[in-house]
Protein backbone atom coordinates (compact mmCIF):
# COMPACT_ATOMS: atom_id res chain seq x y z
CA UNK A 1 0.00 0.00 0.00
CA UNK A 2 2.42 2.60 -1.23
CA UNK A 3 -0.19 4.88 -2.89
CA UNK A 4 -0.34 7.43 0.03
CA UNK A 5 3.42 7.90 -0.26
CA UNK A 6 3.13 8.50 -4.02
CA UNK A 7 0.33 11.06 -3.43
CA UNK A 8 2.47 12.68 -0.73
CA UNK A 9 5.44 12.95 -3.11
CA UNK A 10 3.26 14.48 -5.85
CA UNK A 11 1.98 17.16 -3.43
CA UNK A 12 5.50 17.67 -2.12
CA UNK A 13 6.72 18.36 -5.67
CA UNK A 14 3.88 20.90 -6.14
CA UNK A 15 4.91 22.50 -2.83
CA UNK A 16 8.57 22.61 -3.85
CA UNK A 17 7.71 24.27 -7.18
CA UNK A 18 5.69 27.02 -5.47
CA UNK A 19 8.26 27.42 -2.70
CA UNK A 20 11.09 27.83 -5.21
CA UNK A 21 9.02 30.42 -7.13
CA UNK A 22 8.50 32.34 -3.89
CA UNK A 23 12.17 32.16 -2.90
CA UNK A 24 13.21 33.24 -6.39
CA UNK A 25 10.83 36.20 -6.18
CA UNK A 26 12.15 37.15 -2.73
CA UNK A 27 15.77 37.02 -3.92
CA UNK A 28 15.04 39.01 -7.05
CA UNK A 29 12.92 41.74 -5.49
CA UNK A 30 14.19 41.97 -1.91
CA UNK A 31 16.44 44.91 -1.10
CA UNK A 32 19.97 44.57 0.20
CA UNK A 33 20.01 44.13 3.96
CA UNK A 34 16.25 43.97 4.47
CA UNK A 35 14.29 41.31 6.34
CA UNK A 36 13.50 39.25 3.21
CA UNK A 37 16.76 37.32 3.60
CA UNK A 38 16.10 36.27 7.19
CA UNK A 39 12.45 35.38 6.66
CA UNK A 40 13.45 33.31 3.62
CA UNK A 41 16.06 31.45 5.67
CA UNK A 42 13.46 30.70 8.38
CA UNK A 43 10.99 29.52 5.71
CA UNK A 44 13.60 27.23 4.11
CA UNK A 45 14.70 25.80 7.48
CA UNK A 46 11.09 25.14 8.52
CA UNK A 47 10.32 23.44 5.19
CA UNK A 48 13.50 21.36 5.25
CA UNK A 49 12.85 20.24 8.83
CA UNK A 50 9.34 19.04 8.01
CA UNK A 51 10.46 17.35 4.78
CA UNK A 52 13.33 15.53 6.54
CA UNK A 53 11.10 14.42 9.43
CA UNK A 54 8.42 13.21 7.01
CA UNK A 55 11.09 11.38 4.98
CA UNK A 56 12.37 9.61 8.10
CA UNK A 57 8.78 8.78 9.04
CA UNK A 58 8.03 7.34 5.57
CA UNK A 59 11.14 5.16 5.73
CA UNK A 60 10.35 3.96 9.26
CA UNK A 61 6.60 3.35 8.98
CA UNK A 62 4.97 0.10 7.97
CA UNK A 63 3.22 0.64 4.64
CA UNK A 64 2.31 -3.02 4.04
CA UNK A 65 -1.11 -2.73 5.59
CA UNK A 66 -4.56 -2.58 4.04
CA UNK A 67 -6.83 0.37 4.59
CA UNK A 68 -9.61 -0.55 6.98
CA UNK A 69 -12.66 1.01 5.33
CA UNK A 70 -15.08 -0.45 7.88
CA UNK A 71 -14.30 2.32 10.37
CA UNK A 72 -16.66 4.69 8.51
CA UNK A 73 -19.60 2.29 8.59
CA UNK B 1 36.21 43.59 25.89
CA UNK B 2 32.63 44.65 26.64
CA UNK B 3 33.18 48.10 25.17
CA UNK B 4 34.63 46.48 22.06
CA UNK B 5 31.56 44.28 21.63
CA UNK B 6 29.28 47.30 22.16
CA UNK B 7 31.16 49.32 19.55
CA UNK B 8 31.05 46.39 17.13
CA UNK B 9 27.26 45.96 17.65
CA UNK B 10 26.57 49.69 17.21
CA UNK B 11 28.71 49.78 14.04
CA UNK B 12 26.83 46.73 12.74
CA UNK B 13 23.46 48.39 13.47
CA UNK B 14 24.54 51.61 11.73
CA UNK B 15 25.67 49.57 8.72
CA UNK B 16 22.32 47.71 8.67
CA UNK B 17 20.43 51.01 8.84
CA UNK B 18 22.47 52.35 5.94
CA UNK B 19 21.83 49.20 3.92
CA UNK B 20 18.11 49.46 4.59
CA UNK B 21 18.12 52.90 3.04
CA UNK B 22 19.56 51.63 -0.23
CA UNK B 23 17.47 50.44 -3.13
CA UNK B 24 18.20 49.29 -6.69
CA UNK B 25 18.61 52.18 -9.11
CA UNK B 26 19.52 54.68 -6.39
CA UNK B 27 21.68 57.53 -7.66
CA UNK B 28 24.94 58.52 -5.99
CA UNK B 29 23.70 61.83 -4.57
CA UNK B 30 20.22 60.56 -3.78
CA UNK B 31 19.21 60.16 -0.14
CA UNK B 32 16.36 57.98 1.04
CA UNK B 33 14.18 60.03 3.35
CA UNK B 34 11.35 57.62 3.90
CA UNK B 35 10.76 53.96 3.16
CA UNK B 36 7.13 53.11 3.85
CA UNK B 37 5.21 49.87 3.60
CA UNK B 38 1.55 49.01 3.89
CA UNK B 39 0.46 49.07 7.52
CA UNK B 40 1.12 45.78 9.35
CA UNK B 41 -2.63 45.48 9.90
CA UNK B 42 -3.00 44.44 6.26
CA UNK B 43 -0.66 41.50 6.87
CA UNK B 44 -2.41 40.64 10.12
CA UNK B 45 -5.27 39.17 8.03
CA UNK B 46 -2.88 36.59 6.55
CA UNK B 47 -1.43 35.89 9.96
CA UNK B 48 -4.88 35.37 11.45
CA UNK B 49 -5.91 33.07 8.60
CA UNK B 50 -2.75 30.98 9.04
CA UNK B 51 -3.44 30.81 12.77
CA UNK B 52 -7.01 29.61 12.08
CA UNK B 53 -5.66 26.96 9.69
CA UNK B 54 -3.25 25.66 12.36
CA UNK B 55 -6.04 25.76 14.94
CA UNK B 56 -8.31 23.81 12.57
CA UNK B 57 -5.73 21.02 12.42
CA UNK B 58 -5.64 20.77 16.20
CA UNK B 59 -9.45 20.81 16.40
CA UNK B 60 -9.68 18.11 13.71
CA UNK B 61 -7.08 16.03 15.55
CA UNK B 62 -8.93 16.38 18.87
CA UNK B 63 -12.27 15.49 17.26
CA UNK B 64 -10.86 12.45 15.46
CA UNK B 65 -9.13 11.34 18.64
CA UNK B 66 -12.42 11.66 20.51
CA UNK B 67 -14.91 10.16 18.04
CA UNK B 68 -12.90 8.12 15.53
CA UNK B 69 -9.65 7.04 17.25
CA UNK B 70 -9.08 4.18 14.79
CA UNK B 71 -8.36 6.86 12.17
CA UNK B 72 -5.17 7.71 14.02
CA UNK B 73 -3.91 4.13 14.09
CA UNK B 74 -2.42 1.72 11.59
CA UNK B 75 -2.49 2.67 7.93
CA UNK B 76 -4.97 5.54 8.48
CA UNK B 77 -2.62 6.91 11.14
CA UNK B 78 0.27 6.89 8.65
CA UNK B 79 -1.86 8.77 6.10
CA UNK B 80 -2.97 11.27 8.75
CA UNK B 81 0.63 12.01 9.72
CA UNK B 82 1.73 12.44 6.09
CA UNK B 83 -1.27 14.70 5.41
CA UNK B 84 -0.36 16.76 8.49
CA UNK B 85 3.20 17.31 7.24
CA UNK B 86 1.87 18.49 3.89
CA UNK B 87 -0.74 20.66 5.57
CA UNK B 88 1.83 22.52 7.68
CA UNK B 89 4.16 22.92 4.69
CA UNK B 90 1.38 24.57 2.68
CA UNK B 91 0.34 26.78 5.62
CA UNK B 92 3.95 28.00 5.88
CA UNK B 93 4.04 28.60 2.12
CA UNK B 94 0.80 30.59 2.28
CA UNK B 95 2.19 32.71 5.10
CA UNK B 96 5.50 33.25 3.31
CA UNK B 97 3.87 34.34 0.03
CA UNK B 98 1.50 36.63 1.97
CA UNK B 99 4.46 38.16 3.79
CA UNK B 100 6.36 38.69 0.52
CA UNK B 101 3.35 40.45 -1.00
CA UNK B 102 3.19 42.68 2.05
CA UNK B 103 6.89 43.33 2.46
CA UNK B 104 7.89 43.88 -1.17
CA UNK B 105 5.22 46.55 -1.63
CA UNK B 106 7.26 49.66 -0.88
CA UNK B 107 7.02 53.43 -1.24
CA UNK B 108 10.31 55.24 -1.25
CA UNK B 109 10.65 58.95 -0.79
CA UNK B 110 14.04 60.41 -1.67
CA UNK B 111 15.25 63.98 -1.92
CA UNK B 112 14.70 63.77 -5.72
CA UNK B 113 11.71 61.55 -6.39
CA UNK B 114 8.88 59.37 -5.22
CA UNK B 115 9.01 55.67 -6.06
CA UNK B 116 6.04 53.35 -5.80
CA UNK B 117 6.93 49.65 -5.99
CA UNK B 118 3.77 47.63 -6.33
CA UNK B 119 4.02 43.88 -5.75
CA UNK B 120 0.99 41.83 -6.78
CA UNK B 121 1.61 38.12 -6.39
CA UNK B 122 5.02 36.58 -6.97
CA UNK B 123 5.66 37.63 -10.55
CA UNK B 124 3.73 40.85 -10.96
CA UNK B 125 5.69 43.91 -9.98
CA UNK B 126 5.38 47.47 -11.19
CA UNK B 127 7.63 50.40 -10.35
CA UNK B 128 6.39 53.98 -10.84
CA UNK B 129 8.57 57.02 -10.32
CA UNK B 130 7.75 60.65 -9.96
CA UNK B 131 10.09 63.60 -9.80
CA UNK B 132 9.38 65.92 -6.86
CA UNK B 133 9.32 68.80 -9.36
CA UNK B 134 6.10 67.40 -10.83
CA UNK B 135 4.18 67.39 -7.54
CA UNK B 136 1.28 69.84 -7.55
CA UNK B 137 -0.99 68.82 -4.73
CA UNK B 138 -0.92 66.33 -1.85
CA UNK B 139 -3.87 64.90 -0.02
CA UNK B 140 -3.69 62.67 3.04
CA UNK B 141 -6.70 60.97 4.53
CA UNK B 142 -7.61 58.52 7.26
CA UNK B 143 -11.01 56.95 6.80
CA UNK B 144 -12.77 54.43 9.02
CA UNK B 145 -12.64 53.20 12.58
CA UNK B 146 -9.63 50.88 12.36
CA UNK B 147 -7.49 53.30 10.32
CA UNK B 148 -8.18 56.03 12.91
CA UNK B 149 -7.36 53.63 15.74
CA UNK B 150 -4.16 52.32 14.16
CA UNK B 151 -3.21 55.54 12.38
CA UNK B 152 -2.97 54.43 8.77
CA UNK B 153 -4.48 55.88 5.62
CA UNK B 154 -3.91 57.04 2.06
CA UNK B 155 -1.72 59.74 0.58
CA UNK B 156 -2.62 60.97 -2.91
CA UNK B 157 -0.03 62.97 -4.79
CA UNK B 158 -1.44 64.88 -7.75
CA UNK B 159 0.99 65.62 -10.52
CA UNK B 160 1.48 68.01 -13.39
CA UNK B 161 1.91 65.25 -15.98
CA UNK B 162 -1.35 64.17 -17.58
CA UNK B 163 -0.08 60.63 -18.10
CA UNK B 164 0.86 59.94 -14.51
CA UNK B 165 -2.20 61.69 -13.05
CA UNK B 166 -2.37 60.65 -9.45
CA UNK B 167 0.24 58.85 -7.39
CA UNK B 168 -1.42 56.98 -4.57
CA UNK B 169 0.07 55.49 -1.44
CA UNK B 170 -2.52 53.15 0.04
CA UNK B 171 -2.80 52.13 3.69
CA UNK B 172 0.49 53.58 4.86
CA UNK B 173 1.19 54.34 8.51
CA UNK B 174 1.06 57.98 9.65
CA UNK B 175 -0.18 59.51 6.36
CA UNK B 176 -0.20 63.10 7.68
CA UNK B 177 3.48 62.87 8.63
CA UNK B 178 4.23 61.49 5.16
CA UNK B 179 2.29 64.34 3.56
CA UNK B 180 4.30 66.87 5.59
CA UNK B 181 7.60 65.21 4.66
CA UNK B 182 6.70 65.25 0.96
CA UNK B 183 5.79 68.94 1.15
CA UNK B 184 9.09 69.82 2.86
CA UNK B 185 11.04 67.80 0.31
CA UNK B 186 9.22 69.43 -2.62
CA UNK B 187 10.12 72.87 -1.22
CA UNK B 188 13.74 71.78 -0.73
CA UNK B 189 13.79 70.35 -4.24
CA UNK B 190 12.73 73.67 -5.81
CA UNK B 191 15.15 75.64 -3.62
CA UNK B 192 18.00 73.33 -4.66
CA UNK B 193 17.08 73.61 -8.34
CA UNK B 194 16.93 77.40 -8.05
CA UNK B 195 20.34 77.46 -6.37
CA UNK B 196 21.80 75.27 -9.10
CA UNK B 197 20.26 77.49 -11.78
CA UNK B 198 21.66 80.62 -10.09
CA UNK B 199 25.12 79.06 -10.00
CA UNK B 200 24.93 78.19 -13.70
CA UNK B 201 23.81 81.74 -14.54
CA UNK B 202 26.64 83.18 -12.42
CA UNK B 203 29.19 80.99 -14.20
CA UNK B 204 27.82 81.98 -17.62
CA UNK B 205 27.95 85.67 -16.68
CA UNK B 206 31.48 85.26 -15.35
CA UNK B 207 32.56 83.50 -18.54
CA UNK B 208 31.11 86.18 -20.77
Amino acid sequence: MIIPVIIYIIFLIIYLIFASFAIFSARRFGFVGDATKYVTIIFILFGLTLIIISGVYILGANWNQDLDLTIFS
Amino acid sequence: MRIGIRIWISLFLVKMRELKKQFPGQQADEKTVLLARVHWFKFAGNLLFAFVLVLMWFVAWALIDQYLPTLLQGMWGNIWILFSFLYFLFVALFLYIGWLNYYLDVWILTNDRLIDIDQKGLFNRSVSQLSLGQVQNIKAEIKGFLPVLLRFGNVDVETAGAEVGRFSFRNIPKPFEVEEKVLILVEDFFKRKKREQDQITKKENYAS
